[in-house]
């Protein structure tokens, strides 16, 4: 699962690059003190930072939520090119257009999940959530949680580019 | 920050007894304090407060530091990072490092990387949205276009898929030829689709080819643009094939001094009626040159109607062979409700089809109800102006404006009659309006007057009437290249031989 995450990182390196640079720059912003600057840590860190354990629940949500929210902003920007080529089902030098697109695009939504251990961390903190927010913040909890397992298993990775594939043979 | 603390901290005799490295430490402390807000200074004291045990000086803390002066801090107990501090153990006791380092953490420098590929992004996105602005801005009319295409507005929407593709036309000729843009295989798909819901498959040709040469109708997502592509392939075959058969035998027909009778022709009627059994064959085109032979006999008016009725159980695809003139002949046989039904079924098919209002307008002429007839003109216009066209077009076709003018000088308003005709002439000409044109013109204005001349004495023109001479000067300068000719009931109008009545509401429907 180890080397799993770190083939995902390495393949699809800018984007985890990326997320490692908001994490540590949301960490910054709400005082959370980071262990180490480096990104590209081994295991299961690999395209994460380091960083102390939040102490509020909505620290930990927020980071969670904001470093794969950016990432994942960034892919939609990318894919948007690449969605009016498919739209318009063009072809020539457009197609390459779209697949140069669609495969940045794919790079990002491949790290836009947090780590297994700030999922962890964030699962427990959106328990002890009011009721309100647990019903609001449901789905995003549970898609980032299950995502984080996804990203280090590599699934992400395999669904992303599936999606690419298909999207560009329609 | 608050001074006398700092003061009290880095009194002489305390500065002087810190070592080197410590003085660093707490400049280092003391700067990333400049930058905090208030709550996290009294944290940051907190931390300068661990620095040596005798280096800080502040009361309330005195009796503490006297107990660490007397006790060693075991090293289980000493920060991970400095290796010189207590652990900071007020939150969680397991914490490996002092408040110190804690502090320095939450300022630990951007990874240099992490900067880079920021930036990196930062400018592929701003790269990625202005690409997507510029093509959406090309795109636009395809998205437009599908709106309308939901509405059942198809000429509209054909129309504006035309606009994409001229608009990729023109910047690849601007790139030298090189076919760096794309209208893309799916709006020629639409256009297509657009093409057949109107009832005018044939204008579709080149969107064919087109995608044949890319190959997208074998692919998945294309199969309803092949089975619009068999259609057409089918139907342009069959003609083609028949054309091959017929086509000299049916031109004998037309140019003959007079009509056959259409008993004459009974044996090519039943060929082709053999032909429809035939699978590679259209049935409902044979059926068109079945019609054809009837448009050229005599006596053919129900056999004409047989097969044309035929063709339109083909469906919409077929409404370009067989709307005009079925309705043509059910309006001469004087079945205007038959020809209604047909105008309003292409109306309710296809809302834009503002074309069949002449034949409607035709069909309350010859029954004499012409404020009906103005009335739907009048309609056909509230659409026209409903339908989007290119700027400086106009969706309102000539024939609406023409038959308000016939129905204008019916009612005896002539002004009016000369206006519609003109404003007819303006979208757009063919025999009929030009006849009309010639006709208003001469009855309402040139009648009774002599040729203009200037000062000199010069003709300038013919007589009073421009358009008029302009619509003479056409015909004869155009008339054998466009086939146009004066017409026979035109000429009877202006010598007083018919009236307005014998031609437009009891003669023929082709007057022309």
């Amino acid at each position: 699962m180890r080397i799993i995450n770190v083939i995902v990182k390495v393949l699809t390196f800018p984007a985890a690059f990326l997320k490692g640079f908001w994490e540590q720059r949301i960490c910054r912003m709400m005082g959370i003190p980071v262990e180490s600057n480096k990104i590209f840590g081994s295991g299961e860190m690999a395209g994460h930072i380091e960083h102390e354990l939040f102490l509020s629940p909505s620290k930990s949500f927020n980071f969670c939520f904001f470093s794969g929210l950016m990432v994942f902003l960034a892919g939609v920007i990318m894919a948007l090119p690449g969605f009016i080529c498919v739209y318009m089902g063009s072809a020539g030098f457009m197609k390459w257009i779209a697949f140069a697109s669609f495969v940045n695009a794919a790079m990002m939504f491949t790290n836009i999940f947090p780590s297994i251990g700030d999922a962890i961390e964030m699962w427990e903190s959106y328990k002890k959530m009011n009721k309100a927010a647990k019903i609001l913040l449901a789905p995003i909890a549970a898609i980032m949680y299950v995502g984080a397992y996804m990203e280090t298993w590599g699934i992400t990775l395999l669904t992303n580019y599936g999606l690419v594939v298909l999207l560009l043979l329609i | 920050m608050d001074e006398n603390k700092e003061k009290e901290l880095l009194g002489e005799e305390t500065a002087e007894a810190l070592t080197e490295q410590e003085k660093e430490e707490v400049g280092e402390i003391l700067e990333n304090l400049e930058n905090q807000e208030e709550t996290q200074v009294t944290t940051d004291w907190d931390g300068l407060a661990q620095i040596g045990d005798d280096s800080v000086n502040i009361e309330e803390d005195e009796a503490e530091e006297e107990t660490e002066k007397e006790t060693e801090i075991a090293e289980d107990m000493l920060c991970e990072k400095c290796g010189k501090r207590e652990r900071y153990t007020e939150l969680d006791e397991d914490y490996p490092y002092c408040k110190a380092c804690r502090e320095k953490m939450k300022k630990t420098r951007m990874n240099g990387w992490g900067v880079f590929f920021f930036v990196s992004v930062l400018l592929g996105c701003i790269g990625y949205l202005l690409y997507s602005i510029a093509f959406l801005s090309i795109a636009a009319p395809v998205i437009k276009g599908d709106k309308y295409m939901a509405e059942g507005k198809y000429n509209s929407a054909i129309t504006c898929y035309q606009e994409t593709i001229g608009t990729i036309s023109q910047l690849n000729q601007s790139a030298g030829g090189v076919e760096l843009f794309d209208a893309g295989d799916r709006t020629y798909a639409k256009i297509i689709k657009a093409y057949f819901c109107a009832g005018t498959p044939t204008y579709a040709q080149d969107y064919f080819s087109a995608l044949e040469s890319t190959g997208a109708m074998d692919k998945e997502g294309y199969k309803e643009t092949k089975e619009y592509y068999e259609i057409y392939d089918k139907m342009m075959d069959t003609y083609s094939n028949l054309q091959t058969v017929y086509v000299s035998k049916l031109n004998s027909l037309y140019s003959a001094e007079k009509k056959a009778d259409i008993s004459a022709v009974r044996e090519e009627l039943g060929e082709l009626e053999g032909l429809k059994a035939n699978k590679d064959n259209d049935r409902y085109m044979v059926a068109y040159f079945q019609y054809l032979f009837c448009s050229v006999t005599e006596n053919s008016t129900d056999d004409a109607i047989k097969y044309l009725e035929e063709i339109k159980s083909g469906g919409r695809t077929y409404e370009f062979i067989y709307a005009i003139e079925l309705c043509n002949l059910y309006l001469e046989k004087g079945e205007y409700d038959k020809a209604d039904a047909i105008c309003y079924k292409s109306l309710e098919e296809s809302p834009e089809s503002i074309g069949v209002y002449q034949y409607l307008m035709m069909s309350k002429r010859r029954q004499g109800d012409y404020d009906a007839a103005l009335k739907l003109g009048e309609e056909a216009a509230k659409i026209a102006e409903t339908i989007y066209v290119p700027e400086g077009s106009s969706a309102m076709p000539y024939g609406v404006p023409m038959e308000e003018s016939i129905v204008f000088a019916l009612m005896g308003e002539e002004k009016k009659a000369i206006a519609a005709i003109d404003a007819s002439n303006q979208l757009g000409n063919d025999n009929a309006n030009l006849n009309l044109a010639i006709l208003f013109h001469y009855l309402y204005h040139v009648k009774g007057t002599e040729p203009v001349e200037d000062d000199k004495g010069t003709t300038v023109y013919d007589n009073v009437d421009k358009v008029y001479d302009e619509g003479l000067a056409t015909i004869q300068n155009l008339g054998a290249y466009y086939g146009l000719k004066i017409s026979d009931n035109v000429k009877a109008i202006m010598d007083g031989k018919k009236t307005l009545e014998d031609v437009f509401v009891t003669g023929e429907v082709n007057w022309q």
